[in-house]
């Protein structure tokens, strides 16, 4: 899986040198509805509050792994930034900003996640602030606590890797509480404020999201930032494995559970939005999201949906443990809107397609 | 380009610049190497200031002492400068080149215990801490070498006690500055490196050092005939000087341009 996360950062490095990787989705393209990502995390985070401390560490040792490899496949010195703490103010801000900005803000804005910027940097104390605007982790939703943990970590994780320090990073403003941007303040790990801040932010807390109306507002099509509603599936992948990589099995059966229930709430919606009952709905539901191409097949009592380009396994890795949302989620679709109780069987690889069977529960 | 390709050239450079000192007919290149050692300090002490002003704190205090001793030293590597003031000043001459040797000694040591605060010598592994055990050794052993007799002290206390302290004082130089290259080679194959160029000023500083009492082990003369024979006469002395003090220059001017030389790879590896 991890293999998974390093192809996501080496295909957005390609995107910012030029060399613009092919597409992985001919018809869906490389881009998804931001409400997919958003599903994934935020419920796995409501239903399970301690996922948000997973997703960070998950995601800091990724982003640090692939920032160090990255300055190094650059040509940039791994002395560059020696003694940052003994630099004077200016030349602090604007050795680092440039590289942020040149390398890491652009491969982000390439794959629409959100605008980067460093805003305020502490040399002697190393300390970092940095603004996230139009952050794809929680564009048009409302929460009463920040939720970009995955960010955090990867902004951590980030200047870790350029100050070849531990460091650590907690959000201190987030769109989702009302903030105009998302903001991330990031320091040494051994340093007490920022320890307690790290274990505050990530403490497990209860998460209370109305998805239905974040689908609502997805499905109208309402403009959530400047970047647009879409977002890169590097990232989406990157997200999704994150939130699995600790331990794929269980996550990926906790994850079914979570999906199962949003199934059912997801066909509420769109059977109103769209005015149409019948399961062709998914189709449509899927094709506006950029999701995957559905095509829901009867086998005698069974229902086999067959996923093409499915986003979670249009990388190299075809790996079921990443589908585990995606299973749940068709089930609870699948038996609201046949009006019977089915449940997921099994799954298989039909050449790039996935083939899904639900069976009627006995 | 890469830094370490700009630092590598430079060393090129700088032994062929060196190496001119040793092909050169007698007095041309007792010339060329009366020119060449101040002027390789001077540029120096004008790169070490520039740099001083990049950093803050102890790092920057350490830069600015090494500036002011490259620049006293390249006063002292004036010849004619000497040779003036011993005609116009006479014997006070040399109490004013003992006091400037004290100073310069005084700015090269604030400038070691500066770098000694900056670097982080408890990280140093056995082996490094192995090695400067050893480096102790042969410091103790260079002393040692020429250290005056009881005679010699008594009769012209000054002059014997004050070269004592220089050798002292050249060998506590080395033991201050060896960590630097030590962490450098310790980590350079390790996530954490430590800065090349730095690590290169502190080589052309420690081979300047310790080039004369490494030439007069070999060659098995007393320091007063190396000053006589062998300085600023074009010789291998003079070679090593030349090549040590470039080092510096070209650590401290790679130094001052790193966070050019790194962005613009950066910049030229993403426009393929």
């Amino acid at each position: 899986m991890e293999k998974l996360i390093d192809e996501v950062w080496s295909l957005a490095l390609q995107r910012i040198s030029k060399k613009e990787p092919p597409t992985a989705r001919p018809s869906l393209g490389d881009d998804i509805d931001l409400y997919v990502p958003q599903t994934r995390a935020l419920l796995l985070m409501e239903a399970n509050p301690a996922v948000a401390s997973l997703i960070y560490h998950a995601s800091y040792e990724a982003a640090n792994r692939n920032a160090y490899v990255i300055l190094r496949k650059l040509g940039m010195p791994a002395d560059y930034f020696w003694k940052f703490e003994y630099w004077p103010q200016e030349r602090a801000f604007e050795a680092l900003g440039k590289v942020l900005n040149r390398v890491f803000a652009a491969m982000l804005g390439q794959s629409k996640e959100g605008r980067l910027e460093l805003v305020e940097v502490n040399a002697e104390r190393l300390r970092f602030t940095v603004a996230f605007a139009d952050c794809a982790e929680c564009a048009g939703v409302t929460a009463g606590r920040g939720l970009c943990c995955f960010h955090a970590a990867m902004f951590a994780g980030i200047i870790a890797a350029a100050m070849n320090k531990d460091m650590d990073g907690f959000e201190t403003a987030c769109s989702a509480q009302g903030d105009a941007t998302c903001t991330f303040l990031i320091g040494k790990r051994d340093e007490p404020e920022i320890g307690v801040g790290v274990s505050d932010y990530l403490a497990p807390k209860a998460l209370e999201l109305i998805m239905a109306d974040r689908l609502n507002r997805c499905l109208q099509g309402h403009p959530l930032r400047s970047l647009g509603n879409l977002v890169n599936i590097g990232y989406y992948q990157a997200l999704v494995t994150n939130c699995v990589i600790t331990n794929p099995k269980l996550f990926s059966m906790s994850s079914f559970n979570v999906g199962v229930e949003c199934g059912a709430k997801t066909a509420a919606v769109i059977t109103e939005f769209y005015q149409e009952h019948q399961v062709e709905v998914i189709k449509r539901y899927y094709g506006q999201l950029r999701h995957l191409d559905v095509r829901a097949i009867a086998v005698g009592d069974n229902v086999d949906i067959v996923l093409g380009e499915c986003a979670e396994v249009a990388a190299t890795l075809k790996s079921k443990e990443l589908l585990g949302f995606l299973f749940g989620e068709l089930q609870g679709l699948v038996s609201h809107l046949i009006n019977r109780r089915m449940v997921y069987t099994e799954s298989w690889f039909e050449d790039t397609a996935l083939r899904v069977r639900l069976s009627p529960q006995v | 380009m890469n830094p370490k390709l700009i630092l590598l050239m430079a060393v090129l450079l700088a032994g062929a610049l060196s190496f001119s000192s040793l092909i050169l007919p007698g007095p041309a290149a007792s010339l060329y190497t009366a020119i060449m050692q101040p002027l390789t300090l001077f540029l120096g002490f004008a790169l070490a200031l520039r740099v001083a002003f990049r950093y803050k704190k102890d790092l920057k205090k350490s830069f600015l002492f090494l500036s002011l001793f490259l620049l006293l030293y390249a006063l002292a590597n004036i010849h004619i400068l000497w040779v003036f003031l011993y005609a116009s000043l006479g014997s006070l001459t040399t109490t004013i080149i003992l006091l400037l040797q004290v100073t310069d000694y005084a700015m090269l040591l604030a400038s070691c215990v500066y770098t000694l605060r900056v670097i982080e010598v408890k990280a140093l592994n056995r082996y490094g801490w192995a090695l400067l055990g050893l480096v102790f050794a042969l410091g103790v052993y260079v002393v040692a070498y020429e250290a005056p007799a009881l005679e010699s002290l008594s009769a012209i206390p000054l002059v014997a006690l004050s070269r004592l302290m220089i050798r002292v004082v050249d060998m506590a130089v080395v033991l201050m500055l060896i960590p630097v290259l030590l962490l450098y080679l310790q980590h350079s194959r390790a996530k954490a490196q430590e800065s090349v160029t730095f690590a290169f000023i502190m080589g052309g500083l420690i081979l300047s050092i310790t080039s004369t009492y490494i030439l007069q082990l070999v060659l098995g003369v007393s320091l007063d005939t190396m000053a006589r024979e062998y300085f600023q006469k074009g010789s291998l002395l003079d070679a090593i000087y030349i090549f040590g003090y470039l080092l510096i220059a070209a650590g401290l001017y790679a130094h001052s341009k790193y966070d050019e030389w790194g962005f613009k790879a950066v910049e030229r590896a993403l426009l393929g």
